[in-house]
């Protein structure tokens, strides 16, 4: 993911001209037991937005059994 | 010119014809192992007036009245009147000697022969399938008379009456040939049938099996044939229905219509001829119906002579009919036009030939006669590998389709379709294997604005090379998809993107 972001800042292109960095926002959701595959898109929704409300351009993560609530900024 | 050289070309004149008038006096003769056409060695008088007596006949044949016959083997056409022929027969041996006479195809209705002997004993046979004391015809090959030959020459006659294509093939031969003969045509018919009869099970297997109306209405074509050919082969008179005497006048007629009917309703489907041609579909559905009822009533009404016209048309229309829908499907560009096209010339020119040789228009020959079953065996193939083909173009699109339906189009990565039916999987065995599973969802930042600023072409430029990045970093395993707008915001939402990865 970590590479993934640096490449987003370094290998996308316009047609024909100068390189365009690009970031973006990650929302990580560990699956923990029991849960849907649709529970899981929600657990990482919600980190996303979480990520683009603490300014974008960082990857917020929320593991395996943690609450939706707590999450890691990396 | 001086009256010498007149003598001399007189004299030559009677040198040439000599060998003719020899052989006229002589007759034919065939050696145990041999057969020998005899058409080209018979005289012919037909019985235009009032019924003739064997002893008139020999007259007029005695003053010169028959004709000499060109072809090996005779054919009048539909309609003609009752023919009567004679040849010469000698046996050089000093014993009296077997040999087989086979005359005629198998729907003859009265085939009359006579054997006179050199000391003028007179031998004859009734043969014929309108009647019930008359001699019955091998299947397949004609009536069988049997003669042991006095030596010198005997004379034989023939008459027959029909209203059915007068089609006359004469042989003469030895025992031993007549053994390799019907061997000859068991196997034939053996193959033909063999081959057919698999084709049809084959084709009712893949119906049920698939229920594709293709297969069952080959299927049903491919059964009417055999039909026919069982009926005017003899087989069915011989076989199935030996008594049924005024049902065997009619039946290889109403076969004839039945085979057309089926063999066009099969194209007509196959080709899906009612989208591409509602008019030609329904003309066709006409002319099948038009011709059918105009056959029904000449038999209804007895009219045998006319229902052979009527059925032999229908024959030479159908194999017409069959090559144009195969060329209209070809310039269509219909995807198994090809084949059915091949497949119809082949049909057709097996089904022309052997008409116009029972109609009369081609000279006799067996592989003449033939020529339908041999047409309808490579027809039948060909159809078959169209019907395949048919089968692997639907199958190609439907794979097609469902790939479109699982594949976003811009990226190619898998759609939010597809990300819910596999990502189930990955779920499924992450927990089985106790492996831990992580969903990403990530979108790029400010995303409408590289749209605004530089528009859309170089805004899925970068959607396309963030989908290449991706793809990159996935490993084996793992599911990269392409989430889209989420459903809640509507289309200029920043697209989202879906990763499932172990760790």
């Amino acid at each position: 993911m970590t590479r993934l972001r640096e490449y987003l800042g370094e290998r996308i292109w316009l047609p024909g001209q100068q390189p365009l960095p690009v970031s973006a926002s990650f929302g990580v959701a560990g699956l923990a037991e029991e849960q849907t595959l649709e529970q899981l898109i929600n657990k990482a929704d919600r980190m996303l937005f979480e990520a683009k409300r603490q300014g974008r351009d960082r990857v917020c993560v929320c593991g395996p059994g943690a609450e939706p609530g707590a999450s890691a900024v990396v | 010119m001086t009256r010498p050289f007149r003598l001399i070309m007189a004299s030559l004149v009677a040198l040439l014809l000599w060998p003719a008038c020899a052989l006229a006096a002589s007759g034919v003769w065939v050696s145990a192992d041999q057969q020998r056409h005899l058409g080209a060695d018979t005289h012919y008088l037909m019985e235009t007036g009032s019924a003739l007596s064997l002893q008139e006949v020999r007259q007029r044949f005695d003053n010169g009245q028959g004709r000499a016959a060109t072809s090996d083997a005779l054919s009048f056409g539909i309609g003609s009147a009752p023919v009567w022929l004679h040849l010469r027969v000698e046996n050089p041996g000093q014993h009296p000697q077997r040999r087989l006479f086979l005359a005629g195809a198998t729907w003859l209705d009265y085939v009359d022969v006579w054997f006179v002997d050199p000391d003028g004993t007179i031998t004859s046979f009734n043969a014929g399938d309108a009647e019930a004391e008359q001699q019955r015809a091998v299947p397949a090959m004609g009536y069988l008379f049997e003669h042991r030959w006095q030596p010198g020459v005997s004379e034989l006659l023939v008459r027959v009456q029909t209203d059915d294509p007068l089609v006359l093939p004469l042989i003469l031969m030895g025992p031993e040939a007549w053994e390799g003969a019907q061997r000859a045509t068991h196997y034939t018919y053996g193959i033909v049938y063999g081959f057919l009869l698999a084709l049809l099970a084959y084709n009712l297997m893949l119906f049920i099996g698939l229920r594709q109306y293709s297969h069952l209405n080959y299927s049903v074509y491919l059964a009417s044939f055999i039909a026919m050919n069982v009926a005017y082969t003899g087989h069915g008179f011989a076989w199935f229905w030996p008594e049924a005497f005024e049902f065997q006048r009619y039946i290889i007629f109403i076969l004839m219509a039945l085979f057309a009917c089926t063999g066009l309703r099969f194209a007509s489907v196959f080709l899906a001829l009612s989208d591409y041609s509602p008019r030609a579909n329904r003309a066709l559905a006409l002319g099948c119906a038009g011709f059918v009822a105009a056959l029904l009533v000449t038999v209804a009404l007895g009219l045998h002579r006319e229902a052979a016209y009527v059925a032999f048309t229908i024959a030479l229309l159908f194999s017409l009919v069959m090559v144009e829908l195969g060329w209209a499907a070809v310039a269509r560009r219909y995807p198994a036009g090809r084949y059915f096209l091949a497949a119809a010339c082949f049909g057709m020119a097996g089904t022309l030939v052997t008409t116009l040789t029972v109609w009369g228009w081609v000279p006799f020959s067996q592989l003449a006669f033939r020529a339908v079953e041999f047409g309808l065996l490579i027809e039948a193939t060909l159809l078959a590998l169209a019907v395949a083909y048919l089968v692997r173009q639907h199958e190609m699109a439907r794979r097609q389709a469902e790939h479109r339906a699982s594949v976003d189009p811009l990226t190619g990565l898998c759609n939010r379709r597809a990300l819910a039916s596999r990502g189930e999987a990955l779920l499924a065995m992450a927990r089985r294997n106790g492996q831990p599973l992580s969903l990403v969802l990530f979108d790029l930042d400010h995303f409408k604005l590289i749209n605004d600023r530089h528009g859309h072409a170089a805004g899925d430029q970068v959607l396309r090379d963030t989908a290449h990045l991706m793809e990159e970093q996935c490993r084996a395993g793992d599911l990269a998809a392409r989430w889209g707008a989420r459903s809640s915001c509507s289309c200029c939402r920043t697209p989202t993107w879906c990763a499932l990865r172990y760790w």
